[in-house]
């Protein structure tokens, strides 16, 4: 029988770490840059404060509601589809970057693609639980278990927003993997998926040009190659002990993004290689005290939440670190926790929440 | 009993099986369901639970889906004592049948059946004799319809009767039936209950839980259901084909009387009773008992019985001939008709099989043909296939039915069974099932009648026996 036991600490406490580190690294990579365009140079750190804030709330909340709560299909399929209806929504507002993944209310904006991952997981959970003992069953499990992944994955690449695609499609396959299927019908997705895969980034040039830059950023080191350029640069710079907090230079207008997708290579430089073991090390105790929870669970459901939310943190962490060291092509995945943007980090800790809530009723 | 919310197990994805699953899903329960068959063999099954939100585990009956069950269905099939359930109960989690199961939920009163022989029969005719004394009736249980899909239909005022095997009744608890039966018992089943004493031990659990104002209909012509009598609480009656009994049932001259104490009641002649066979009198007391125990109406009882005809094509007893029983099931046109068939008879089956071939695989029959079958026949365009795929028992090609019924009646002896069970279509040497049907039942009285004719010329001057 589950007992309450008390929450995983680990686990806990990595994560409010992250955020911590967060915090810090996002004032220290945005405050030049939101003084020069805000005015004020904790523009960026008080929004992220916030949606900090209200993440450990959220997170402490799902934290002590019992995660089978969640197996109800009115909620299941109410955040399937709400969030299948957000991702249509944002196309009919302004877009940003030339992309369209924000949905704006007043000062308020957040990417429905956040709300996809966690609604992927727990729609699998929900239908696996039953299911998975008949996996080989392609028609009446893996169809049914696939298919709106790949539609929201679909819509997300419309935005376009290829990363978190993939990202969602990688979550996906974690938990199909766990729930026993065949690897042969890994090798199949991953054959079907040339062909979308050709037309997705061979033949769109600014996809393509990133390829091409990230085979060799020094042939255009002023045109695609900078970003990647820079990167590398950063990280370089920061060797074993760094530059020292807010004494980086390459957040001063040379790295794009620096508070966003490529924190980390600020990290790298102001951190040096200590700081980014330390991040890389945290991940890696998610990563197994996130297993362990799976592992240990009898009931189905909580092992496929805990493996979908466990491989949403670390397979983001994985890709946008592996970006940053230019050993991944350019995609616009943020570090999760650590990241400036809002529904990430909230939409991430009340998943951890879930996560943690799971880690109490385990045996 | 609540199962709102609770995990419940069901072992074994019977006819029974797959109807406790989605009843006990209608109720908020948490329902898996186990079975050890492979995917393959349950392709029917796993799509409409699957598509219930009921687990499915299949080609096993693993350790971890016994554990944390707040309550385990078993069906009949599955071995009471299997070492999953042994530790499940261990555990202090309760197991019990689907006729438990359904009997915690129904409204109405319950007519159990049971017995080794003529349980069938037994179970339609008095839900016949129920229906036409006006009462709402529902008839099945082991064969049929499962006592679970009942529920909801069965109202207050509701008979329902059932037939149940030894099997289902192994995992009774509080099962109590207002009318129990026991037809009679002889060895069967053996395989399963290790020895008579179990058997006839199970067969008695259908009073276990009997008060004074229940009743109970015994057959007294039958040794161990007489040694039965002993332990029964509620109203005896019996039934008696050799004797005139106290209270109950029995033949005196041509005719059926119904007696209680002092008060006797002709029910109706012999000869108009249209069944056939010595086995199918004991039958019609048996139901005739049931009907006057709930008061059903004698007239009504009369015209039942008069009227019920056992159900041509499915089992239909046809006759016997020196000592050969012939039954014709030619409905089953399907491999899984057939084992239906094969699992109605303990052993020493003469099988006639084939026809028109359907992509089946007849293999699947070997377990229970190397079990229960003497000899195959096979008929028809399906032989080559059916030959090269049966193991088990002896085959003999034969062509067509009438060479398949010729070469059993001659290697047969008594005591054994031929059938009519060909797990194919009939198309390409008949009409439709009932036609090949009614071409073997012809053959079988062709042979009778030769058989008598032949028995009166052995003894001039006499012959017949009827």
């Amino acid at each position: 029988m589950a007992k309450r036991v008390s929450v995983d600490k680990w686990l806990f406490g990595v994560t409010l770490l992250l955020v911590f580190i967060g915090l810090i690294m996002v004032f220290s990579a945005s405050a030049v840059m939101a003084k020069e365009r805000f005015g004020s140079p904790y523009n960026f750190l008080f929004k992220q404060l916030a949606w900090a804030a209200a993440g450990v709330i959220a997170m402490v909340g799902m934290m002590n509601l019992d995660y089978r709560q969640l197996r109800r299909p009115a909620i299941v399929f109410t955040f399937l589809g709400t969030t299948c209806l957000l991702l249509i929504a944002v196309f009919l507002f302004h877009d940003s970057h030339n992309t369209h993944r924000w949905i704006k209310f007043g000062l308020l904006s957040f990417q429905p693609s956040e709300l996809a991952k966690p609604a992927i997981i727990l729609y699998l959970a929900y239908l696996l639980e039953t299911r998975w003992q008949q996996i080989a069953d392609w028609k009446h499990v893996l169809l049914p278990a696939a298919a709106p992944s790949v539609l929201l994955a679909m819509l997300i690449v419309k935005e376009p927003d290829l990363g978190t695609a993939v990202a969602c499609l990688a979550i996906t396959a974690a938990v199909l993997y766990v729930a026993g299927m065949k690897t042969r019908y890994f090798a199949y997705a991953m054959a079907a998926s040339v062909l979308p895969l050709y037309f997705l980034i061979v033949r769109v040039p600014w996809r393509w040009n990133r390829i091409m830059a990230f085979i060799d950023p020094y042939k255009d080191p002023q045109g695609h190659g900078f970003h990647i350029i820079q990167s590398m640069i950063a990280v370089g710079t920061g060797g074993l002990a760094g530059a020292g907090l807010m004494e980086g230079k390459q957040k001063l207008f040379y790295l794009p993004e620096p508070h966003t997708d490529f924190i980390f290579a600020n990290i790298a430089e102001e951190l040096g290689l200590w700081g980014s073991l330390l991040i890389v090390m945290l991940f890696s105790i998610f990563l197994y005290r996130g297993v362990r929870v799976a592992m240990r669970t009898a009931d189905p459901f909580a092992r496929f939440l805990a493996t979908g939310i466990t491989a949403m943190v670390v397979v983001q962490a994985l890709i946008n670190i592996s970006v940053v060291l230019g050993m991944m092509p350019t995609k616009g995945i943020p570090l999760p926790f650590i990241s400036y943007g809002g529904s990430s980090l909230f939409f991430t800790l009340a998943s951890v929440g879930v996560l943690l809530n799971i880690t109490q009723q385990t045996d | 009993m609540d199962v709102k919310e609770k995990r419940v197990l069901v072992v074994g994805l019977g006819k029974s099986g797959v109807a406790s699953a989605q009843f006990l899903q209608k109720h908020g329960a948490r329902v898996s369901v186990s079975d050890a068959k492979s995917p393959e063999q349950l392709r029917q099954e796993i799509p409409v639970l699957l598509d219930a939100g009921v687990s499915v585990e299949t080609g096993q009956h693993s350790e971890r889906t016994f554990r944390e069950q707040d309550l385990i269905i078993v069906s009949p099939g599955v071995p009471f004592d299997m070492p999953q359930l042994t530790r499940a109960r261990e555990r202090g989690v309760p197991i019990i049948g689907e006729v438990e199961l359904a009997y915690r939920f129904l409204s109405g009163h319950i007519v159990a059946v049971t017995g080794s022989n003529g349980k069938t029969t037994t179970t339609t005719l008095a839900g016949d004799i129920i229906a036409a004394s006006g009462r709402d009736t529902l008839v099945g249980g082991n064969i049929g319809t499962p006592a679970i899909s009942f529920v909801g239909a069965a109202g207050d005022q509701t008979w329902i009767v059932l037939e149940i095997s030894s099997f289902q009744l192994e995992s009774i608890v509080e099962f109590r039936p207002k009318i129990a039966v026991v037809l009679n018992v002889t060895p069967d089943h053996l395989d399963r209950h290790y020895t008579f004493e179990n058997y006839v031990a199970a067969k008695a659990r259908i009073f276990e839980n009997q008060a004074a104002d229940d009743a109970a209909v015994l057959n007294a012509d039958d040794a161990t259901c007489v040694a039965m009598a002993a332990s029964v609480k509620s109203r005896l009656r019996w039934f008696s084909r050799a004797r005139e009994v106290e209270r109950g049932a029995f033949i005196r001259g041509k005719e059926i009387i119904w007696r209680d104490g002092a008060r006797e009641q002709p029910i109706l002649p012999v000869s108009d009773i249209s069944l056939k066979g010595a086995h199918n009198l004991e039958n019609v007391l048996a139901a005739v008992c049931i009907g006057m125990l709930v008061k059903a109406d004698p007239v009504a009882t009369r015209r039942a019985v008069e009227e019920f005809r056992a159900v041509e094509h499915r089992l239909e007893y046809v006759g016997t001939v020196r000592g050969v029983e012939y039954y014709n099931d030619s409905k089953a046109t399907n491999v899984d008709a057939t084992i239906k068939a094969l699992e109605s008879f303990p052993g020493r089956v003469h099988l006639i099989l084939g026809g028109k071939d359907k992509g089946s695989d007849y293999s699947v029959l070997n377990e229970l043909i190397a079990q229960r079958v003497k000899r195959i026949y096979t008929i028809g365009a399906a032989a080559g296939k059916i030959e090269s795929q049966v193991r088990g028992a002896e085959v003999i090609p034969s062509q067509t039915l009438a060479k398949a019924v010729q070469r059993a009646s001659q290697t047969a002896t008594a005591g054994e069974v031929v059938l009519l069970a060909p797990a194919c279509a009939s198309f390409d040497q008949f009409d439709s099932y009932e036609h090949r049907g009614r071409v073997f039942k012809e053959l079988v009285h062709a042979l009778a009648a030769r058989e008598q004719q032949r028995e009166s010329v052995a003894t001039p001057g006499g012959g017949n026996n009827r």
